[in-house]
């Protein structure tokens, strides 16, 4: 036995501090992968930051040129409109580079708009509906005035924008037949869209006994979005959503572990450990069977032991802990929108209110960088309502298909804990981007 | 010292390049004979080393002072190691301690030696893999058997065994190395 502990010794004094030089390429290497880890960090941020400066530059771009088109076309046209009386008719030649001749047969008692050099962009001649010898132009864009309808003077009014004579002509009707064909003031859309989301919580914990540090967690959330448009600039808007919630977790942890020294070894008691994590604004959370931190001679003998209620020297023991408390949720949002800019590009802003079904309620683990444990927060409410901001942007890009970018806020309106002392309402910020499909 | 290690370790958390080479190559050499000594070759070795010191770097915010930064550095690299041989279960194709051919044991006997790191180094390398894991968790890295089990995916039983056998045949090298210094002594003398 002496001889087992003297081999011992010699090996642990020898080689405890053994050092061998390292070929030097490997430095070269961490390096690489060091620049190789932050890029990839920065890739997000920047991605996100360059889709939203292109859209808005998309849309200024946008803007500008129907500003500067329709300035210079205002300049060369000549529009003439004849008084109307009971019965508008209007035809549509569909020839959008000569002119619209609004009537079949003109007379004193049918509205005739022309123009010299018409900027007219009409959708397929195939989309525009022929009834009664009338023509219901079909606009490309989804920009709908209907205030103009059987309010023939607007016409008049806003002939000198080029854009509003195609808007408008596909509501230049009588009376009746605007009304048979209502159904199409309802544009039903739907919308895939898929976000980088950051969540955070409201509430910082200072009562934290455990040295731990809370921050918010980054994860991929998306779904679908419904919308169906009114004849005004409300929409209305449902869907199904997944979202992401949680927070990260790091610092140090304060264990109480029976341990012995025998043989000059450290040994432990018991196999594994309860690690508890009771004060966080999530909620608690307790990983079973964690193995036992590794300690050394060296920690201990710096230390004095405390003797337990089953007589045995009980040492306390801090080690670094990493945790990933991660609440996944199907959202199904009810909101409203409205649409402040109606060109080709929209701007809108919607508000809304959120059910949220949890879904994963997952809680990860790592002791001094290795993954040791997993479990969950308790006390998470199954069901809850949040809150919904958002700014949208839309661009068409086809016809029936326009990109949306979006920035959205999310706020939870009550504690996601059931537990009277956990008062958390995490709030998140996520950046939607993704496509839309109108069904006109 | 202690407060220059403590300032380049704040300048690691804040992603400082030049700290984190600092740190390296101050602990480099140390990591470097526990990575040789933990995997088969020196290829693997060097691989480790790398991984280990990535994950030392990315996780160094988690560090909070407490207790030796070596000590922390020295479990991640370790953990690191065993983890991975772990994951592919390698260490299922171990070979026996009794099929080491003996004649490399001669070729110290013609050497004058002096016991030092580098000689037990030596020696500890030519064990089988599994064996010299087992023997460095337990004698130089603290670890118990119960945790070796569980971190090798061995039984208790079969640690408790590989740590005997090759505490044993370390012995048997050293006396003969004792034997022959003797002798050179007294040849000298």
């Amino acid at each position: 036995m002496s001889q087992h502990r003297d081999t011992d010794y010699l090996f642990k004094t020898h080689l405890g501090e053994h050092e061998i030089a390292p070929p030097l390429n490997i430095w070269d290497n961490i390096e690489l992968n060091l620049d190789k880890q932050k890029k990839k960090k920065i890739i997000p941020i920047w991605v996100t930051s360059v889709a939203a400066m292109l859209s808005l530059t998309i849309g200024l771009l946008s803007w500008l040129i129907n500003s500067t088109t329709n300035t210079n076309t205002n300049k060369k046209q000549h529009t003439q409109v004849q008084t109307t009386h009971s019965n508008t008719n209007i035809y549509n030649n569909t020839n959008s580079n000569t002119h619209i001749n609004t009537s079949k047969n003109v007379s004193k008692n049918e509205t005739r708009i022309t123009q010299s050099k018409p900027h007219i962009r009409i959708t397929n001649k195939n989309n525009n509906i022929h009834k009664n010898n009338l023509t219901y132009i079909k606009p490309l864009y989804h920009l709908i005035n209907t205030h103009w309808v059987n309010t023939p003077k607007k016409i008049y009014q806003h002939t000198n924008s080029t854009k509003d004579i195609y808007i408008s002509a596909n509501y230049i009707s009588t009376n009746e037949s605007y009304k048979k064909n209502i159904k199409r003031d309802l544009n039903w859309s739907i919308t895939a869209l898929f976000s980088p989301e950051f969540s955070n919580n409201s509430v910082s914990n200072t009562s934290n006994t455990q040295q731990l540090t809370e921050s918010g967690i980054n994860a991929i959330s998306g779904g679908l979005n419904f919308r169906v448009k009114t004849k005004k600039r409300w929409s209305f808007e449902s869907g199904l959503f997944v979202t992401n919630t949680g927070q990260n977790i790091s610092g140090q942890t304060n264990t109480t572990i029976p341990y012995q020294i025998a043989m000059d070894k450290v040994i432990p008691f018991e196999e594994s450990n309860t690690v508890n994590i009771p004060n966080n604004s999530l909620g608690s959370i307790s990983f079973n069977n964690t193995p036992l931190p590794e300690i050394n001679m060296d920690y201990l003998l710096h230390r004095s032991p405390t003797i337990n209620e089953d007589g045995n020297n009980v040492y306390l023991y801090s080690s670094n802990i990493d945790i990933k408390q991660q609440l996944q949720y199907i959202e199904i949002p009810l909101a409203a929108r409205f649409n402040i800019i109606e060109k080709k590009t929209i701007l809108s802003v919607s508000a809304g209110l959120c059910s949220n079904f949890l879904i994963n309620n997952k809680a990860t683990l790592l002791q001094d960088g290795v993954n040791v444990a997993e479990s969950t927060t308790k006390d998470i409410k199954d069901f809850n309502y949040s809150s919904k901001f958002s700014i949208g942007i839309e661009y068409p890009v086809l016809k029936n298909i326009s990109i949306n970018v979006e920035p959205v806020f999310r706020y939870f309106m009550s504690s996601i804990n059931e537990s009277s002392n956990q008062n958390f309402q995490p709030y998140s910020y996520s950046f939607n981007a993704g496509l839309t499909y109108h069904f006109y | 010292m202690i407060t220059d290690i403590k300032n380049i370790i704040i300048n690691c958390k804040k992603g400082d390049r030049a700290a984190q080479k600092k740190i390296y190559e101050l602990f480099s050499p140390k990591m470097y004979s526990i990575c040789l000594r933990y995997t088969r070759n020196k290829m693997e070795a060097e691989d480790f080393l790398q991984e280990g010191f990535i994950k030392v770097f990315t996780k160094i915010d988690t560090f909070s002072f407490k207790g030796s930064f070596e000590g922390w550095v020295r479990r991640i690299i370790i953990n690191t190691i065993i983890e991975e041989y772990r994951k592919k279960d390698i260490n299922k194709n171990y070979y026996n301690i009794d099929e080491i051919v003996n004649s490399d044991i001669l070729q110290y006997e013609d050497e004058q030696t002096e016991i030092n790191g580098e000689l037990l180094h030596q020696l500890i390398m030519e064990l089988p893999h599994q064996y010299r894991m087992v023997f460095s968790l337990f004698v130089i890295d603290d670890y118990s058997h119960e945790e070796i089990s569980k971190r090798l995916n061995i039984s208790i039983g079969t640690s408790k065994s590989n740590l005997s056998r090759a505490r044993k045949w370390l012995q048997n090298r050293i006396n003969k190395l004792n034997t022959n210094e003797l002798k050179h002594y007294v040849s000298a003398s």
